[in-house]
């Protein structure tokens, strides 16, 4: 621990040093004329203008947002990358000479491309044909079509397709490219059989709501689990989410803002494949996990450059039916803290703490503490470039995380992910 | 070790202290929002010439001259400050400048502080006092007539139109005060720049829009007859309703 904070902090120093000017989809800032950062305390985090413009449904409302209202010669085309150098460290934690796995590679990173904007003056639509995440293809990872402001209130809005659910923190906003924390969005009891993430976008509907400047939000996801078997054909294995938020704004004093929400999500699993209908994958086989819990963000300091605080707590709780052998339901609590400093306008550091802790195990001979998982994420992106048309960034993550028994031999295992590369948008 | 953290620790609670010790208008803090939002259009030096400037139409305003249009202050005067926070808070409707609602009332405060620092009109200068708008009569069909009476004795058409549509004999010859080509504002669209309440549409005739053609009436109209011509000027956007 120590030694991280001694990273941190001279990272921290260091990037102070350095020289000037970070982004936004560029879509937006071309159709908009406006930098990267007047969405984003850093991309991809969203500041609150870019939130209320995201649930504005990614229009400015002042008259410009129809598409015969913009150049002819603007397209809604943009693409991200994220050429990077990783490293995979998995190690167990009590043998220090035993590597379980080391690797060293350049890797494609995150390659986007997508199409997003406005229909019309009341709908707006997301398209992302491609991705590409390390090699592999994925086709239509996201897309969805939304109907803004129904009734002529923005408190109802509608939104089809597959999309990421208004999380308290969200991961496909991460500044962390190691893929190595936010572990509580995605953990299970141990020996669970359920896949379900509850970051995933899902195939569903989302209905949300907000006041003027988004000081006041609430979103509820109907969706099929992503991943369940046959997901997408019917609508077989069925979820919900849902997610309320409030924020305050402070005129004095150094706490500048802050919010505080409350989540809840249910999301059904077949607990045996093998059975075949009508019992097999019929409603009788299908059985819950459920999350639910409450996060406070913290803006302190200038409204321009803030540090950013936040305390996410998760709890949840599998049916002991969705682990083989369970003899009672898994319940755990998890979590992280973070905190997201933007100490000049081109550089954000950040430093993130994860924590998974069981409390009820399923499985009849495990103890409390199995699969456990305690993490940390340190990390920096410096912008050298921010216009209305592009940006790119140098950024640096680093991520260690523990897992009680994680190891076949029931030993602690560490992973620790390096990972540095530029990242590019346009 | 644990210095150099209590160090860090102590640079962060003092620059949030510091940040906080600030009520209004902090200039070296609204640098740093005028950085984060205002620059692409407005430009690093405040003149209007940003990075999107070319593409926009009307032009950003070049804050050197200290010339404003939104104001409730006599034609010719500085702004209030409250006239500057309600365009930043609510935006120029029809144009590429964004409601900035949601940044806190404070970071508001501070950038308008900085862009004051562009115009040595504000070390130089008051604002006049602030115009006084008389309560509103009651809007009726003879006052709409009268407010057409008073849109044809005052030649508005020649820029605005004769049904008001922007599209006046001098439509197309007009310039800004920085030579910058501009067109009067089709007053059938609905949603007026400066706001669309009654109170704004008489602020806008009695005060005019510094740094455009559109002049104050406040030597050749009375405050009724503004009055009326607010009126005629929201049956036209009734009228355009009930067309489409």
């Amino acid at each position: 621990m120590m030694r991280k904070a001694q990273l941190l902090f001279v990272m921290t120093l260091a990037f102070n040093l350095w020289p000037k000017p970070a982004h936004a989809t560029p879509a937006f800032a071309r159709k908009y004329g406006v930098r990267c950062t007047v969405c984003h305390e850093a991309w991809p985090v969203l500041n609150d203008f870019g939130r209320q413009f995201r649930d504005n449904g990614y229009r400015m409302n002042l008259g410009e947002d129809d598409p015969p209202m913009t150049d002819p010669a603007y397209w809604p085309i943009y693409a991200l990358a994220s050429p990077q150098y990783r490293f995979d460290l998995l190690k167990s934690h009590d043998n220090k000479d035993l590597a379980l796995l080391r690797s060293g590679q350049f890797q494609q990173g995150t390659f986007v491309l997508g199409a997003i904007g406005t229909v019309g003056a009341h709908a707006s639509y997301l398209v992302i044909p491609l991705a590409v995440v390390n090699g592999q293809t994925v086709g239509f990872p996201a897309g969805w079509i939304r109907f803004n402001d129904i009734a002529n209130t923005p408190w109802l809005n509608v939104k089809l397709g597959q999309n990421e659910p208004d999380l308290p923190f969200s991961r496909i906003r991460d500044l962390d490219m190691t893929s190595n924390s936010l572990v509580a969005y995605s953990y299970h009891t141990p020996g669970s059989v359920s896949q379900f993430d509850m970051a995933n976008d899902e195939m569903g509907i989302e209905i949300m709501g907000h006041n003027r400047g988004s000081g006041t939000r609430y979103s509820v996801n109907a969706f099929n689990v992503g991943g369940s078997p046959a997901q997408n054909t019917k609508f077989n294995t069925p979820g919900t989410y849902g997610h309320v938020t409030h924020e305050f704004q402070f005129r004095n004093g150094p706490l500048t803002a802050l919010e505080v929400g409350s989540f809840a999500s249910y999301a059904t699993w077949p607990r045996n494949l093998t059975q075949t209908p009508p019992g097999g994958l019929g409603t009788d086989n299908l059985k819950a996990s459920e999350k639910y819990g409450g996060e406070v963000h913290a803006w302190f300091g200038q409204f321009a450059l803030p540090i950013h605080a936040n305390f996410t707590f998760i709890q949840g709780r599998d049916d002991k039916a969705l682990v083989p052998g369970g003899v009672r339901d898994g319940l755990f609590n998890g979590g992280f803290a973070q905190v997201i400093a933007n100490p000049k306008l081109p550089l954000i550091v950040f430093g993130r703490f994860d924590f998974v802790r069981n409390r009820d195990q399923s499985l009849p001979n495990a103890s409390r503490d199995f699969h456990d998982q305690t993490g940390y994420t340190i990390g920096a992106k410096h912008t050298f470039e921010f216009t209305t048309r592009a940006e790119y960034a140098l950024f640096v993550n680093y991520s260690w995380l523990r897992v009680k028994q994680g190891a076949s031999d029931l030993t602690d295992t560490t992973r620790q992910v390096l990972s540095a590369g530029i990242h590019f948008a346009f | 070790m644990r210095f150099a953290i209590v160090v860090l620790f102590l640079c962060m609670a003092t620059r949030i202290l510091a940040s906080g010790a600030d009520n209004v208008g902090n200039r070296d803090h609204g640098k740093i929002v005028y950085e984060r939002y205002c620059m692409t259009c407005h430009g690093e030096r405040g003149n209007g010439a940003g990075e999107f400037a070319p593409y926009t139409n009307p032009k950003p305003r070049d804050f050197r001259k200290g010339t404003f249009k939104w104001r409730s202050t006599p034609s010719g005067s500085l702004p209030l400050v409250s006239d500057l926070e309600r365009t930043i808070r609510e935006g120029v409707y029809w144009t590429a400048m964004p409601s900035f609602f949601v940044l806190n009332p404070r970071a508001r405060a501070d950038v308008i502080a900085y862009l004051q620092s562009f115009s040595d009109r504000w070390t130089s200068e008051q604002p006049a006092p602030l115009l006084v708008i008389p309560p509103e009569p009651a809007n009726t069909s003879a006052s709409v007539q009268r407010g057409r009476d008073v849109y044809e004795a005052q030649s508005c058409a020649k820029c605005h139109g004769d049904q008001g549509m922007g599209d006046g004999e001098s439509s197309k010859t007009l310039v800004d005060d920085w030579g910058n080509p501009i067109v009067p504002f089709d007053l059938t669209k609905g949603h007026m720049k400066g706001g669309s309440s009654s109170e704004d549409l008489y602020r806008v005739f009695m005060t005019g829009l510094n740094g455009t053609p559109m002049p104050s009436f406040s030597d050749t109209i009375k405050p009724d007859e503004a009055w009326d011509l607010v009126h005629y000027i929201q049956s036209l956007n009734a009228q355009n309703r009930r067309q489409k």
